[in-house]
């Protein structure tokens, strides 16, 4: 089964089974330049992985825990690490987002909790 | 070009190509006197020391700081260097535009080196492809970071240590006599501060000038530019900081490169912006004289009983050597002076001695003593000595009635002290009429870029009203994370040839008949 773990910082977690679709997609540091005998070539500085799933709906507790990392990009001032172990995918920093929080009954549930990661180095030599 | 490995140039020129670029800053100016020289089989891998330049030995000061990397923050890197047309110095300027998002660049905001963002930090830029990078910038930040709050990023202005240089000013006044181009540069980098390892001067020069003359005050650059105007060589830093001068004759002479469609991404059509069919130079030769009366006169001046008067006298044309004055109560052949109880003179006086002279080209100091017990006046001072004079103005010209019939009169002048022989000043307008007399003498473009491309170094294009042989003057190279790799080219057509100069050509060299 997929899972997707965060740790950051401050605590490690591990969300909720997955609902398909799991979508894994690349992103392209990349530039095509066509010369002037109508050819390309590419200049690429780097491929970088990108990651985007929906729970379509998800407990208020789950629900501040996702946040707990998102907020805590904000605070700890460093990505936190994505590991999905069935893609190969251990230990990653990534940019995470989060979808609003769209509370749909009085326990709190949220409907359609979308979350995006998109792979990036740590930038901790300097920092 | 810079010599780069096999892999490089094949990925320079592949279809797919892996940008890499490396920025690093030394924010505290550390020093790191261990670094050394790379030494096959006693360096580490990757360890503290640099590469040396190939064909030379040096250590810079400017390798000895100790670097932080902060490539993974740069989100774009732009290295600029141009070579003033049509002769002169190269200078290289650089912006990096840094990722700031924890205000590591912000003053003032309790980052890691907040105590360090000042002005004047080092930076060296790297870039290539791969694994492997060639350096392409040795410089200094000129004032601090630019912080762009909205978009997090800090931006950082550079010039390369030459540029610094010509701001410099040279701090008293130099007088040098029958010295060339490359033992003035010589002279003034030590002046400058700069020990001989940190240079690397063409041991010939072809101009050589009788009586050089910088007052005080003026800057490296206002000098060097016209020295090199003169010489018609080229002086810059390379992408390793070390300070280089060439004469003309020991330019690149062959094609490294070749542009043509498939690696140009755009050009400019030919224009006649660059044009000159005109050229003229008027230079003064100077020349130490001989001896002689100077014919500056000096006021009557006073000196109470034991006391001193210090006397400036000032020349109209410099001096290299003054004869020092001595009493005498009526004229001589010689500097002399003459001294009274009264003004007018009548009173002959010989107790007045003079103590000290000091001799500052255009000026001299003179300190008198009245060593008797009453007022004395000095009547008069007459300095020998030998002046520098304008012995001759050389104003030559040439054109070019074809390219002025179809393009009208584009002028070239210049003044300068530094062209002494007539024969030496036909032959430089000659070269710079017959290199910029045509449209499309210069074309700039941009190109599938090689970062290991040099200004100097000479291309072949072939591209519509481009033909032939370029000399590359002006180099752009930009990455960045959004737009990828930039290098954009400005090259002037030459055949690459030089002119024989009477006296100071190698016969059987490669210079050949000015036309």
């Amino acid at each position: 089964m997929y899972a997707i773990e965060l740790t950051d910082g401050t605590t490690s977690a591990t969300m909720p089974l997955l609902h398909v679709p799991l979508s894994q997609s690349n992103v392209e540091g990349a530039v095509d330049v066509q010369t002037l005998d109508n050819n390309v070539y590419t200049d690429f500085v780097a491929l970088k992985r990108f990651w985007a799933h929906t729970w379509r709906y998800m407990k208020e507790s789950d629900f501040n825990t996702l946040k707990g990392f998102y907020d805590r990009q904000f605070t700890l001032f460093a990505y936190p690490r994505l590991t999905i172990s069935e893609l190969g995918v251990v230990d990653v920093p990534v940019r995470m987002t989060l979808s609003p929080q769209n509370i749909i009954d009085n326990c709190g549930t949220v409907e359609d909790v979308e979350v995006t990661f998109r792979e990036t180095r740590q930038l901790e030599e300097t920092s | 070009m810079q010599t780069v490995s096999t892999k490089f140039n094949q990925l320079a020129n592949g279809q797919v190509r892996p940008l890499k670029w490396e920025v690093r800053a030394s924010f505290d100016k550390d020093f790191d006197e261990d670094v050394n020289f790379f030494e096959l089989n006693t360096s580490l891998l990757n360890g503290g020391d640099v590469l040396a330049p190939s064909n030379n030995s040096v250590i810079q000061e400017w390798d000895k700081y100790k670097y932080i990397n902060l490539s993974d923050r740069v989100i774009s890197v732009e290295v600029e260097s141009e070579q003033t047309e049509p002769y002169s110095v190269v200078q290289s300027m650089a912006d990096i535009t840094f990722n700031n998002y924890d205000n590591f660049f912000t003053p003032k905001s309790g980052s890691a080196i907040q105590d360090y963002i000042l002005p004047r930090r080092p930076f060296r830029i790297l870039m290539g492809f791969g694994n492997e990078t060639v350096p392409l910038f040795v410089g200094l930040s000129t004032k601090l970071p630019e912080i762009n709050k909205q978009s997090r990023t800090a931006r950082f202005h550079c010039i390369d240590f030459l540029t610094y240089l010509f701001e410099q000013k040279i701090d008293n006044t130099v007088m040098l006599q029958d010295y060339s181009t490359g033992e003035i540069l010589s002279y003034l980098l030590e002046h400058l501060g700069l020990l001989p390892s940190q240079y690397d001067i063409d041991p010939v020069s072809f101009n050589r000038i009788n009586f050089f003359y910088v007052e005080k005050g003026a800057t490296f650059g206002s000098i060097v530019r016209p020295l090199m105007q003169a010489e018609q060589g080229r002086l810059w830093m390379d992408e390793l900081g070390i300070i280089r001068f060439l004469n003309r004759q020991n330019y690149p002479t062959t094609s490294v490169i070749s542009y043509d469609e498939s690696n140009v991404v755009d050009y400019d059509p030919p224009t006649d912006d660059d044009v000159i069919n005109y050229a003229k130079i008027t230079a003064k030769v100077l020349e130490e004289q001989d001896t002689q009366k100077l014919p500056e006169i000096a006021e009557v001046f006073s000196i109470p009983a034991g006391g001193t008067y210090e006397y400036w006298f000032s020349f109209s044309d410099p001096v290299t050597e003054i004869n020092t004055p001595t009493y005498s109560a009526t004229e001589i052949e010689d500097s002399f002076f003459t001294a009274s109880l009264d003004k007018d003179g009548t009173l002959p006086y010989a107790d007045v001695v003079l103590d000290s002279i000091d001799v500052f080209n255009k000026s001299a100091k003179l300190v008198f003593q009245n060593t008797g017990s009453s007022l004395a006046f000095v009547t008069g001072l007459v300095l020998w000595g030998k002046p520098v004079k304008v012995i001759d103005v050389i104003e030559v010209e040439e054109s070019d009635q074809d390219s002025i019939d179809a393009l009208e009169l584009r002028p070239y002048e210049f003044e300068t002290n530094y062209i002494q022989d007539r024969n030496d000043a036909v032959s430089k307008v000659s070269i710079l009429v017959d290199d910029y007399k045509d449209v499309g003498s210069v074309i700039e473009f941009q190109a599938k870029g090689n970062p290991a491309v040099q200004i100097g170094d000479i291309g072949t294009i072939d591209l519509d009203g481009f033909q032939g042989d370029h000399v590359i003057s002006k180099v752009i190279n930009i990455m960045s994370i959004a737009d990828g790799y930039t290098q954009r080219i400005r090259a002037t057509h030459k055949d690459p040839r030089t002119y024989f100069i009477l006296n100071q050509s190698l016969l059987n060299g490669s210079d050949v008949l000015s036309p």
